[in-house]
């Protein structure tokens, strides 16, 4: 029997048995309706969780530009750029952490430092947080930011997100809008940068801790060793 | 048109299969190793493999893919050994899982990150090929069975 007859052959044996073919068809469309309903679960997670992780809520007292007690032993200093991926990540896992540890606890605190260096949008974010931090909700902004951000120079940041975000958090939003648009932040933002560049910082975040310089978001442990060090030397 | 035939076109399918496992462990490392910690200038491939998409519920979709590459190797291996068009059956549920959820992340790719990794890329052409192997694989045994009327699940002699 030729291959070709004997698959013809088949299918008209099939239909006169539909049973023989109905059971395996009905197997397959089960395997293939798993398939198709796993693969669409996992796609509407992944759109639900939105723009990802978000910034958990604050446990520990803010002061302008500062998290933590004025007279906390340790500062630690973070030079980021709001457009920056890794520094969302910061903000959003590592930060929460030391801010838990350290911060609430009052042994830490950490001073927010602008290093825009990834574009337009860049800058204009870092103005608007200082231009929150004038109306004292400096905080509330970075978090806003940090849960608005999108691709680099996508728009995410452009002037009418940024005073969204504003009237979102509560600011007042015309003098905000006077504040950013007349750029009164600018040359305090260049200011910061070229500080942080001439104390070598490259990419973002990096982290001064003490004497101690961390780049990125490292495991934990990279700077529970710096605080200790820091401690030890305030302490001492 | 026997089992002969259904046999290499799984073992194509394996072959495939190792060759897509090679490419998610590829960027499974990338991923774990290799992601940037500091922002300094992103390329595009570590923007693909570290954007949001390339999590999911904190596992990493590289290694989503090595699994779904080493079942289908597994799957496609014991099935040829075997001769069980039910395992059969199941790697092509799983490739088909492969070839939407591929399609989902290149359209991310294009659409929404606007960026394109060729090793995810290529990850995607493997997917695609394994499920047409197998889908070719499946209409043999297919029609095989049905001729041979007497349902029995295997296309082994």
């Amino acid at each position: 029997m030729s291959t070709v007859r004997s698959a013809r052959g088949a299918r008209r044996a099939a239909a006169r048995q539909p049973h023989a073919r109905a059971l395996p068809m009905k197997f397959l469309a089960a395997i293939a309706g798993v398939a198709i309903a796993g693969v669409i679960a996992v796609i509407v997670v992944q759109a639900r969780s939105g723009g990802g992780v978000s910034v958990p809520p604050r446990v520990a007292p803010t002061e302008g530009r500062v998290l933590g007690i004025e007279d906390a032993a340790v500062t630690i200093i973070e030079y980021a750029d709001f457009q920056c991926p890794i520094c969302k990540r910061a903000a959003t896992t590592l930060l929460p952490e030391l801010e838990q540890q350290y911060v609430a606890t009052g042994q830490v605190k950490i001073e927010f430092r602008m290093f825009p260096f990834l574009g337009q949008e860049s800058w204009d974010a870092a103005q608007a947080a200082l231009a929150a931090a004038d109306q004292g909700k400096f905080w509330e902004y970075y978090d806003a930011l940090f849960n608005a951000q999108g691709r680099e120079n996508s728009g995410a940041f452009q002037y009418d997100r940024l005073v969204a975000i504003a009237q979102q958090i509560g600011l007042d939003v015309p003098l905000f809008e006077q504040t950013l648009s007349s750029n009164v932040h600018l040359e305090d933002v260049q200011r910061e940068r070229d500080a942080a560049a001439s104390a070598g910082v490259t990419g973002t975040p990096t982290f001064f801790i003490g004497d101690t310089k961390v780049v990125g978001v490292q495991p934990l442990s990279a700077y529970a060793e710096a605080i200790a060090a820091a401690q030890q030397q305030a302490g001492g | 048109m026997g089992p002969t035939t259904v046999r290499v076109l799984l073992s194509v399918a394996v072959v495939l299969a190792f060759a897509g496992m090679a490419d998610a462990a590829y960027l499974t490392v990338v991923h774990y190793a290799d992601q940037p910690i500091v922002c300094s200038g992103i390329g595009d491939c570590e923007l693909v493999n570290s954007s949001r998409y390339a999590e999911f519920a904190g596992v990493p979709v590289a290694l989503l893919g090595l699994g779904a590459y080493a079942a289908l190797a597994a799957l496609g291996g014991a099935a040829g050994v075997r001769g069980d068009v039910g395992l059969l059956a199941v790697a092509w549920g799983v490739a088909l899982a492969g070839v939407l959820f591929s399609g989902y992340l290149t359209y991310i790719e294009l659409r929404v990150l606007e960026a394109i990794c060729p090793y995810c890329v290529v990850s995607a052409a493997l997917m695609t090929a394994i499920f047409a192997v197998l889908s070719a694989a499946l209409w043999r045994t297919h029609s095989r069975r049905a001729a041979s009327v007497s349902y029995s699940v295997g296309f082994a002699e």
